[in-house]
């Protein structure tokens, strides 16, 4: 059963997107999508300065039964990725929404997570397979 | 440099063969097209996911891989390292679709045509991990517990935020491979790597030892009805 929570906006491929108190937005993939792709064995991580536009490619996984592409949710510039999970990418399996966080990004438009899917129109999507 | 014999093309190197591949899948992504197929085979080379690149042996081993006759490319699937060469015939297709099949019905959709190749030649086969075979893992098309073939696949997604999927994917076949010279290739790399895995040639097998010797096909003949099968199996998605 995956889980979802009311604190995170997320998008219909399957990334989350948390607002911090700094105006920073975390970005990671989440449970369900993590569940699908079963053992993750790699993850590249954008660069540090990078600017994402929303919908573009920004990272790879690759568990033992797929490589995914990862998509920004939001356009932005990225402040800084989680170094832990390129040591140890089983971290993106254990806790997706916590330890398991992709990069934190400065948002071009704050107002941009008004257009992502809250966690009931996001576990609509998943439930509808 | 490119030949074809009906449906199968050889490209000479095997960077180029792994870059018609990314051609095939950035044409789906950009919306050229819906679908792509192509049945191609290669020269002898050792092909490495992305994480490889990591570790810290690696330089070392492809240019002693490179010095042996193997020279070693990236692709862009998971996985683990696998052999290229003549004998083998790669199946790579990419299609657009509103959302994914499930990996594991990906899978069963890849496998299927390669599975029927084997029961055409009066083997039952099935889809499964085979201990001691090169890039392990479920789905594998597997006949009397043997490696016949080894598959990936990549999610990706058109271009814009809730553009439509778009799902590659790739079967690599033995059909008339020198498995014990691949075999050695991936276990001196993974050696010069550090990596202690070996692989084992005889739990491998190719599609023309799967025939009888008075109705062995040829490469080309096998790589057409693969192509034909798949082409019709695009259609229906």
């Amino acid at each position: 059963m995956s889980e979802f929570r009311a604190d995170l906006k997320y998008s219909e491929s399957h990334e989350w997107v948390k607002l911090e108190a700094d105006g920073s937005v975390l970005v990671g993939i989440t449970d369900h999508a993590q569940d699908a792709l079963g053992d993750v064995v790699y993850i590249e991580l954008p660069d540090v300065g990078d600017d994402m536009e929303a919908g573009a490619e920004v990272a790879v996984i690759e568990s033992v039964k797929a490589a995914s592409d990862v998509y920004a949710p939001i356009s932005g510039e990225v402040l800084e990725t989680n170094q832990a999970l390129q040591e140890d990418p089983g971290i993106l399996n254990r806790s997706p929404y916590d330890m398991g966080w992709f990069m934190r990004i400065r948002p071009n438009d704050p107002s941009s997570l008004e257009d992502l899917l809250d966690e009931t129109a996001y576990r609509v999507l998943v439930e509808e397979g | 440099m490119k030949s074809s014999k009906g449906h199968l093309t050889h490209i000479a190197t095997p960077e180029n063969a792994l870059e018609d591949e990314r051609t095939l899948l950035a044409r789906v992504r950009s919306g050229e097209v819906d679908s792509a197929l192509s049945v191609w085979s290669t020269n002898n080379a050792l092909v490495v996911p992305r994480r490889v690149l990591r570790n810290p042996y690696f330089d070392h081993a492809r240019k002693r891989s490179e010095a042996r006759g193997w020279p070693v490319t990236v692709r862009d699937s998971g996985g683990d390292v696998t052999p290229q060469g003549l004998g083998i015939i790669n199946v790579t297709y990419a299609y657009c679709c509103r959302r994914y099949p499930s990996i594991e019905e990906s899978y069963r959709v890849l496998c299927r045509p390669i599975i029927d190749l084997a029961s055409s030649f009066g083997h039952v086969a099935d889809c499964k991990a085979v201990d001691g075979s090169f890039c392990d893992g479920q789905y594998n098309v597997v006949t009397d517990q043997k490696k016949l073939a080894g598959t990936a696949q990549r999610r990706s997604r058109r271009h814009g935020q809730g553009a439509p999927a778009v799902l590659f994917a790739h079967a690599l076949i033995l059909v008339n491979a020198n498995i014990v010279a691949s075999v050695n290739a991936i276990n001196h790399f993974n050696r010069d790597c550090g990596q202690p895995t070996t692989i084992d040639a005889g739990v491998h097998v190719n599609v023309f030892d799967l025939a009888a010797p008075a109705v062995t096909p040829l490469l080309e003949d096998v790589a057409d009805s693969l192509y034909s099968q798949y082409f019709e199996l695009l259609r229906s998605v």
